[in-house]
């Protein structure tokens, strides 16, 4: 799947796009190990969900285990764009506490920056 | 003139061009090869003469020798004789030479074919030639009618020259024919026996040692692309040449260049990138591949899968010859078999390891399937049934089961794994095994939860995760207690048709460690009471996230309103037309996830 990296003030901001299931979630996977090591102490990531379709439990799988992997860091992970079918998902998992949710882009940079 | 003398001169002369005429005749029909009649040729222009003996000398196709064609002396004379470029540069066009008018030049070759030919000392040389270049000589020795400079037996022995030469070619051309058909059905009998090999290796060495003996070369290299590297490697190669450079083989050529490599490996890079076979017979360029020529042909399917290379083509006695264009076809024709051959056995390979995978796949779910329940337990004044269908894969991650507690109440599991295939079998495995044993010991389900989630932190897959709820069933007072681990919330279906969703509970297992889970979502139980008639169901996202061909998903609501209109049916009848309720509603879209349900039933 293709996925749009950028930084903005320190965070890094991914935006997958299309359906994050199966076999495709290896590839969201690799990206964020690729770019957290860069990232330095307190890493900041933001996940921009506005063109992905479908997400399903590997999708989620791979968002919590890279929460596990910030969260050791003592970093902090955003959600953006995040639409009806994914946020049931992560509702029912009870895990909307755990992501922190934002409006917007700018929003989320400015508060994951702080 | 001279032959004027002989009053039979006219009739001589007849007779030899219609002699002439019927051996041209035999060559052109193909009934003879001109090595055949050559002699008769000789023979024919000796009697012109009026000599005894008398040789054709050809030239060897490396150009560095003559040697005899045909010959007619008083005993046989087997003779190698040595030329210079720069005497085949100097011998005249003009036809015939007599030997007092040789340029001074020439003289040293006229003495080597005089020692070679054992003291025959040739009167007249006929040079023979071919679209104006020189092919060889005849070398005719002493008349005995004596020869004058243009009378007309200078015109009728040049006539015949040119006859014997064109005849030389003509039969060279035709055994060429011959040769180019041969090649071609030892080709097709090669990629015949070629293409019934599976496996890449294989192929690549049969291939490399037929096509270096089909083009009468040293050696050959077999050269295969690594796409993504955008390299290419030397997987095969074939020395026939007990003098060959060194080993190559896993020598890689970078196809984005390098600066101060040898010419070969650019060669052979510009073959890959362009598609265009190259031939080289520059002796100074082909190191390490050969030394003295190559060729280098790309295999082609879709995409080029690599570089056939062939070197050093050879001669009899080893001579130098150089790749011509006949070659490059042949090449050419012989790489796109290898191609089909390569493609075929790669797709044979990979289609073994699908087979492989599939098996693996099937072992998985019936490691699955087993784990289920083969049948509905029998409750005391209450009726469960649950059913699994896996997806189009066959190995999924969800799980129900009804188990017995030690006190004789009765536990009621639905659960999902995220993940599928081995990977989700694998740790559905850990949570049953985890679970049952948990239930063994008696826990409060909030510890029992808990003690889940760390085994299942402690031995799980990276990114893996579990949902599930546990519902304990107290048979003494109907009471139903349960917690939910991040799964989808259980529906109780009253009696009277009224609908409950149990939303209390904790996030999922075997994700984070306790400390962690305690700032997301703490386990919860929560207890609801069964009457007579009330139904309990539980089910897996692949009921509510089921998809219609429009893309729209079963959803919850649509799942209560469906439980609400049957609730009066058995716990199985429940279970199937729930199933087939959403098969409907999915149409031809592909199931992607698992679909599981467990109904528990108050009679």
């Amino acid at each position: 799947m293709a996925i749009d990296v950028t930084q903005k003030d320190g965070v890094i901001v991914l935006k997958p796009s299309g359906k994050l299931i199966g076999s495709a979630v290896s590839d969201l996977r690799k990206t964020i190990d690729s770019e957290l090591p860069d990232s330095g102490e307190n890493p900041r990531l933001l996940v921009d969900f506005a063109d992905v379709t479908m997400m399903d439990s590997s999708g989620l799988g791979t968002l919590m285990g890279t929460h596990v992997s910030i969260a050791k860091k003592g970093g902090r992970i955003g959600i953006i764009n995040v639409g009806t079918n994914i946020k049931n998902l992560i509702i029912r998992s009870r895990l909307i506490s755990t992501f922190e949710h934002f409006d917007s882009e700018n929003e989320a940079v400015t508060a994951l920056a702080s | 003139m001279k032959f004027a003398s002989s009053g039979n001169s006219m009739g001589r002369l007849l007779s030899i061009l219609s002699e002439l005429e019927q051996i041209e005749n035999s060559v052109i029909s193909g009934q003879d090869r001109f090595e055949s009649l050559n002699e008769a040729y000789l023979q024919l222009t000796l009697d012109a003469i009026k000599a005894n003996e008398g040789a054709i000398l050809r030239l060897d196709p490396a150009k560095s020798h003559l040697y005899i064609e045909s010959s007619i002396f008083p005993h046989p004379i087997s003779a190698i004789i040595p030329i210079m470029a720069e005497e085949i540069d100097a011998i005249p066009q003009s036809s015939p030479i007599h030997i007092a008018d040789l340029p001074a030049s020439l003289t040293e070759l006229q003495d080597r074919i005089t020692q070679q030919l054992q003291g025959f000392g040739a009167d007249v040389w006929i040079p023979l030639q071919t679209d104006g270049d020189f092919i060889g000589i005849i070398a005719l020795g002493t008349s005995s009618i004596g020869i004058e400079k243009q009378t007309w037996v200078d015109v009728l022995i040049s006539t015949v020259a040119n006859r014997v030469a064109t005849a030389m070619a003509y039969s060279r051309a035709l055994q060429e024919m011959r040769t180019a058909k041969l090649r071609l059905l030892l080709l097709s009998d090669v990629t015949a026996q070629i293409s019934k090999l599976l496996d890449v290796e294989s192929i690549e060495k049969a291939a490399m040692n037929h096509v270096v003996s089909l083009l009468d070369s040293g050696m050959g290299y077999l050269l295969l692309g690594i796409p993504e590297m955008r390299q290419l490697e030397v997987r095969s190669h074939v020395l026939f040449d007990a003098d060959s450079p060194a080993d190559l083989h896993g020598i890689v050529i970078d196809l984005e260049g390098q600066e101060g490599e040898s010419p070969a490996f650019s060669i052979l890079r510009d073959v890959a990138n362009s598609g265009i076979s190259q031939i080289c017979n520059d002796a100074n360029q082909v190191m390490p591949f050969g030394k003295r020529n190559l060729i280098a042909v790309p295999i082609f399917r879709r995409e080029i899968l690599g570089v056939m290379v062939v070197c050093d083509k050879a001669g009899l006695d080893d001579a130098s010859l150089e790749f011509v264009d006949e070659d490059r076809i042949l090449l050419e024709a012989f790489a796109y078999q290898i191609g089909v051959s390569i493609e075929n056995a790669r797709l044979y390979q990979e289609a073994l390891e699908r087979r492989r995978l599939q098996a693996e796949m099937e072992e998985a779910a019936k490691i699955q399937a087993n784990l289920l329940p083969a049948a509905q337990p029998n409750i005391p004044g209450y009726e469960a049934a649950g059913l699994s269908m896996p997806h189009h894969d066959g190995v999924g991650g969800d799980y129900f089961d009804f188990i017995q507690e030690p006190d004789g109440n009765w536990g009621f599991v639905i659960a999902d794994v995220s993940g599928k295939g081995m990977q989700a079998a694998l740790l559905m495995v850990m949570l049953r095994t985890s679970l049952r044993s948990e239930v063994a010991r008696q826990n409060n389900l909030l510890a029992m939860t808990m003690r889940l989630n760390a085994l299942l932190c402690e031995g799980s897959i990276s990114d893996a995760y579990a949902t599930f709820v546990y519902a304990r069933l107290h048979l003494d007072t109907g009471t139903l207690t349960s917690v939910n681990a991040g799964h989808n919330y259980p529906i109780v279906i009253r009696c009277d048709g009224s609908v409950a969703q149990l939303e209390k509970g904790g996030s999922v297992v075997g994700m984070y460690p306790a400390d962690v889970l305690a700032n997301i979502a703490e386990y919860q139980q929560e207890t609801v009471q069964l009457h007579h008639g009330d139904t309990l169901l539980l089910y897996t996202d692949g009921v509510t996230d089921a998809l219609d061909p429009n893309g729209d998903p079963f959803e919850e609501q649509r799942l209560c309103d469906l439980a609400r209109r049957i609730r009066h049916a058995s716990a199985n009848d429940i279970c199937t037309k729930i199933r087939d309720a959403v098969t409907e509603f999915q149409g031809d879209t592909q199931q992607f996830d698992d679909l599981t349900l467990l109904v528990l039933k108050r009679k």
